[in-house]
């Protein structure tokens, strides 16, 4: 009984932090795919010295916890004195994530490219296409496909990555949970729980759906 | 060559496979069959008609709804019956060979007869050599299956099965994954292996081979069995209309 | 040479190279233990999966989807706060053993799949390869589907591996000492943010570097038998 009067209590503050989680998944996965889809074609299509920077950029952000990008941008870079530089914790928050995110789009699109047959291209160029022309009229199309269902993997991966933002104070999901324990603070259990129910009704239609879209479009795998 | 003894005997023996949403198919309709010792049982037959489904049932590979399979007097479809015991004494040569990626040639060989029969790592290296020379690779034996032609692939699948010392040798469709010129090679060697009376049972597409090495051809045709003889009376004077229809399309 | 000292002062940085030093020792001993976790539970659940069971099969996949569907994070929390709420101790965790514990069942979950995958990447007719020569199940196993297995497997399993020591830095949350939390302590005690973490940053690239090149190394080995 006393379980479900401190629900009751609680819901409506786990409930606005879903909302935020939701926002911030939803900015991030927009922003972040857009700048990963760029990376990854400039990596294919742009020459040594840009696929190389493009490469250690990946690398550099794979190589570090989203945790530590996030302390650089909203710490780090507001040392630098430069004015546009001093973030406030949601466009911080977001940038972050998003450029996170940006590594995973850009592995998918190489995947994707790759995984167009080499007869297509070669068809095209004996056409008298241009390199370009075969990659924007022939390849992408047919790899925009295979995109599809991975994007669902990296949906999920985003709103995961969103709980760890609650440490620069943003007040989503986790930084409700966290605030709601601290009014009752013998119910770690049933709100962390009730946290972690919430976090698995948004994830898991997302994967649900990525799921069936693989059987529809066919896949390339999500890097680790 | 071939005596009278049966070493296989196959007994009214059913298989449908059912997938959920579609009619099932009947891959074997009471098959009645057997194979002397030392003789060479070759079925033919079209795509589809239940020729593997066959062989496979012969080693328990593919498990039947009902009817009797007996191997040299141990009784396959009995339920109690140790599958993987059985198996050590049923060669299997298949299409697209099988062989264990990890290992080379010769631990192709040498493998199965110390896991399974115990046999010393001497003891079987011996066997895997002089095997490897019978089937005509023997300078191949520490290459690994990816470097190996289909042709030679296919003798180092043979030559697995042999060292196990075989009752009896079933073969499915051993050549079709081969190319053209090095079909020849493993004919011949399993000709030679019929001349020197192992007991077998022949899946193929190859009509000469069924002529020059079979003792007995059967003709099967949407899982039953259509007509079986001599290879004289099956390609030559063929009673049925099916049988006939057969051998008209594939010369 | 000042002007570098202005950006990024490593004199202060060489004072705190103990507490560097001891949080990469940690980060390496918490990604360790956990991994040994992880790989047990991972390759129980694959087989798990794998079975004709349906219960195992329902178990093992129910467990696959809650932790991928939740964060990590939240999956620390629970079972650093809530565990000890139940009645199977009679003594709270302690952060490094409810951390640990939190790292390999996530881990575990993800390794998990990549096992499966590996099983099943080898190919039916190797197995029936292996039953023609009558090898039992338990034979077929331990000299056909693992070995080659092994060589799919171990690829991804360091790549995931990287995941966890990255992944390990959310147990400062519960208060465990590790490489992020030495940054926070040059944080707390000098206020340079810059010192501490693009010093954490560039200590994690060095782990990562090395666990490409094992990686890259692994794939050469295990690749070369093969091909
Ligand atoms: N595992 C299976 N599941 C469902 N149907 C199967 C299976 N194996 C075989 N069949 C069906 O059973 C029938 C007989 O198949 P089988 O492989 O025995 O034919 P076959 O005579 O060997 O043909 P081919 O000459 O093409 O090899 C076919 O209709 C086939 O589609
Ligand atoms: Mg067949």
């Amino acid at each position: 009984m006393n379980e479900i009067k401190i629900l009751e209590a609680v819901m409506p503050f786990l409930l606005e932090g879903l909302w935020m989680t939701f926002k911030i998944s939803l900015i991030t996965i927009l922003c972040g795919s857009v700048l990963g889809f760029v990376v990854g074609i400039l990596r294919m299509v742009g020459g040594w010295a840009i696929s190389t920077t493009l490469g250690l950029y990946i690398h550099a952000l794979r190589g570090t916890p989203f945790l530590v990008h996030l302390y650089i941008i909203y710490f780090v870079l507001p040392t630098t004195g430069i004015s546009w530089l001093q973030l406030e914790a949601f466009p911080a928050a977001v940038i972050a994530l998003s450029l996170y995110t940006s590594t995973y789009v850009a592995e998918i699109v190489r995947a994707a490219i790759e995984a167009v047959p080499r007869g297509q291209s070669e068809a095209a160029r004996s056409t008298g296409m241009t390199y370009l022309q075969s990659m924007w009229y022939i390849v992408l199309p047919q790899a925009l496909k295979l995109m599809i269902p991975p994007m669902g993997g990296i949906y999920v991966i985003i709103i995961k990555g969103t709980s760890i933002v609650s440490v620069i104070g943003i007040a989503e999901l986790v930084r409700a949970g966290e605030h709601a324990t601290q009014r009752h603070p013998k119910e770690l259990m049933l709100i962390y729980g009730m946290t972690a129910l919430l976090y698995f009704a948004y994830c898991y239609p997302v994967l649900r759906l990525a799921r069936w879209a693989e059987t529809k479009f066919g896949s390339v795998r999500l890097p680790s | 060559m071939a005596s009278k003894t049966p070493i296989v005997v196959v007994k009214d023996v059913c298989k449908t496979f059912k997938i959920p949403g579609r009619p099932p198919i009947h891959a074997l309709r009471n098959v009645t069959n057997h194979v002397n010792k030392g003789e060479v049982l070759v079925v033919i037959g079209p795509s589809g008609s239940g020729k593997s489904t066959f062989l496979r049932a012969l080693n328990g590979l593919e498990p039947v709804d009902s009817g009797s399979i007996t191997i040299d007097d141990v009784e396959l479809t009995a339920p109690k019956t140790d599958l993987n015991k059985l198996r050590q004494g049923v060669g299997m040569v298949f299409q697209h060979f099988n062989l264990f990626e990890h290992k080379t040639a010769l631990e192709n060989i040498t493998m199965p007869q110390m896991v399974v029969l115990k046999r010393s790592k001497d003891e079987a290296d011996e066997i895997g050599n002089k095997l490897l020379d019978r089937v005509g690779i023997g300078d191949r034996g520490d290459n690994y299956p990816s470097e190996l032609s289909g042709g030679q692939q296919q003798r180092v699948a043979i030559a697995r099965s042999l060292a196990m010392t075989p009752k009896v040798m079933l073969f499915d469709e051993a050549t079709s994954a081969l190319d053209p010129e090095t079909v020849g090679g493993v004919l011949d060697l399993m000709k030679e292996l019929a001349a020197d009376g192992t007991t077998m049972v022949v899946v193929t597409h190859e009509m000469g081979f069924a002529r020059e090495a079979g003792d007995r051809v059967t003709f099967m045709d949407e899982g039953e069995i259509v007509e079986d003889g001599t290879p004289n009376a099956v390609f030559d004077n063929p009673q049925h209309e099916r049988t006939k229809l057969f051998l008209s399309q594939i010369i | 040479m000042d002007w570098i000292v202005e950006v990024y002062n490593y004199r202060v940085v060489a004072q705190f190279i103990p507490e560097f030093t001891r949080g990469i020792a940690a980060t390496i001993w918490i990604s360790l233990l956990s991994l040994i976790m992880a790989l047990i539970i991972g390759t129980f659940v694959a087989i798990m999966r794998l079975s004709a069971n349906p219960v195992l099969w329902r178990i093992a996949a129910g467990y696959v989807q809650a932790i991928r569907s939740t964060p990590l994070l939240i999956q620390i929390y629970v079972i650093y706060f809530s565990i000890p709420a139940l009645p199977l101790l009679d003594r709270r965790l302690d952060e490094l053993e409810g951390g640990i514990i939190a790292l390999g069942l996530n881990a575990g979950a993800y390794m998990s799949e990549i096992i499966r995958a590996g099983i099943e990447s080898v190919s039916r007719g190797q197995v029936e390869g292996a039953q023609s020569v009558g090898m039992t199940y338990m034979q077929r196993m331990r000299y056909v589907v693992l070995p080659q297995a092994f060589a799919n497997v171990v690829p991804p399993l360091l790549g995931q591996t990287s995941v966890l020591i990255k992944d390990s830095s959310l147990v400062s949350f519960i208060g465990v000492f590790e490489l992020f939390g030495a940054g926070l302590v040059v944080l707390s005690d000098r206020l340079m943010p810059n010192e501490a973490f693009m010093t954490v940053a560039f200590c994690y690239l060095v782990i990562y570097w090395v666990m490409l090149m094992f990686s890259n190394f692994a794939q050469r080995r295990l690749g070369g038998a093969r091909r």
